[in-house]
């Protein structure tokens, strides 16, 4: 009973995952969006790399303990409160803590976090932007430090990237 | 004496053979299905090619690079590319097949710049970047034992320099010339 209780926590964990991760690989293609893939091993590449480079140290710093960074832009559609509802419905709630809501007319922010319940590390951070000529989903994975992040936005000139200064904001 | 001098003959075949296939398989023959069409700038640079440039090199740094490049393939289309995005795809598919890892994509509409690597024990041994933008295409694809120390040495040295003569570049920087 408990080795099926485990099975099917250990699936249902992995099912989810799946859930955006085949989100993000149904758009990959897709020629009306912009997609950024930093695979795991890049960030600890850069974190072996030593320099006396201040801007490069501070950055090594933040990117030290990331696992990996999935972005998918579409920034002239006219379907992006749907893309971004689709997205919605495909968000393991019920692993993911909700971190921030902001809504402004018609545009929706949305920011998950997922913690390892052992030692309460954010390992993974997912934020989604929805207008209606605007979707943004980020996914970020890895030991997240949240007083860190914002500093990502500053370091990555990647489009998107910027909506995670609201963490700071809502820190602050 | 005869003997030796086919063994001799059937290991250097076999090296060869070897040497080929292992080259083939960083770009999945991307290389050579594209170098011969019309507007390919196809670049070749066997590893001894690099050794003998390592002995121009000033510094240490930038010699121990060298040396430990074997070979460089790089593959250009301005203008117009008949690599399509089918390629693209079939050689994605193959990567993973050949150990090859996404290290970073980046692509906007028909846009694309991808790096994978192959690392094994801490060491670098392929690398392909691939690039595709409206005025150019193109493929540089390097096979070698690259140690992330030996980066970090040359970021330091770079670092020197630049602090050295701000705006200048070291007089002896290799150029290899096509």
């Amino acid at each position: 009973m408990m080795c099926t209780l485990l099975f099917a926590t250990a699936f249902n964990l992995h099912a989810q995952n799946d859930a955006i991760s085949r989100f993000f690989n149904k758009y990959a293609e897709d020629e009306r969006f912009t997609v950024v893939y930093v695979a795991p091993k890049l960030f600890s590449m850069i974190s072996k790399v030593s320099s006396d480079d201040e801007e490069w140290n501070k950055m090594r710093d933040i990117v030290k303990d990331l696992g990996g960074l999935k972005v998918l832009v579409a920034d002239s559609v006219n379907n992006g409160l749907e893309l971004y509802n689709d997205a919605l419905g495909r968000v393991p709630v019920r692993e993911y803590d909700e971190l921030l809501t902001v809504r402004d007319g018609e545009e929706h922010v949305r920011i998950w976090t997922r913690e390892n319940k052992s030692d309460t590390v954010i390992e993974e951070l997912l934020l989604l932007v929805g207008a209606p000529d605007e979707f943004i989903m980020l996914s970020l994975s890895g030991k997240i430090d949240l007083a860190k992040i914002s500093g990502l936005a500053e370091t990555l000139d990647v489009e998107g990237i910027e909506h995670l200064d609201k963490i700071k904001k809502k820190q602050e | 004496m005869n003997r030796m001098i086919k063994f001799k003959a059937i290991l250097l075949l076999f090296v060869a053979i070897s040497y080929t296939v292992r080259a083939d398989a960083q770009d999945a023959g991307l290389f050579w299905k594209y170098k011969s069409y019309d507007g390919a700038i196809a670049l070749r640079i066997p590893g001894a090619v690099t050794g003998i440039s390592s002995l121009f090199a000033g510094e240490r740094e930038e010699r121990m690079l060298l040396r430990r490049m074997h070979a460089t393939r790089i593959l250009v289309f301005e203008d117009r590319s008949p690599v399509t995005d089918s390629d693209f795809q079939k050689f994605n598919r193959k990567a993973t097949r050949r150990q090859l890892e996404e290290i970073i994509t980046v692509r906007s509409g028909k846009d694309r710049f991808q790096i994978l690597a192959r690392e094994e024990k801490g060491t670098l041994r392929s690398l392909v970047v691939f690039f595709r933008a409206e005025e150019v295409t193109g493929m540089i694809s390097v096979r070698g034992r690259f140690r992330l120390d030996d980066l970090n040495r040359l970021i330091k040295k770079t670092q020197e320099w630049s602090e050295e003569k701000p705006g200048k570049l070291p007089a002896s920087v290799p150029v290899l010339r096509a």
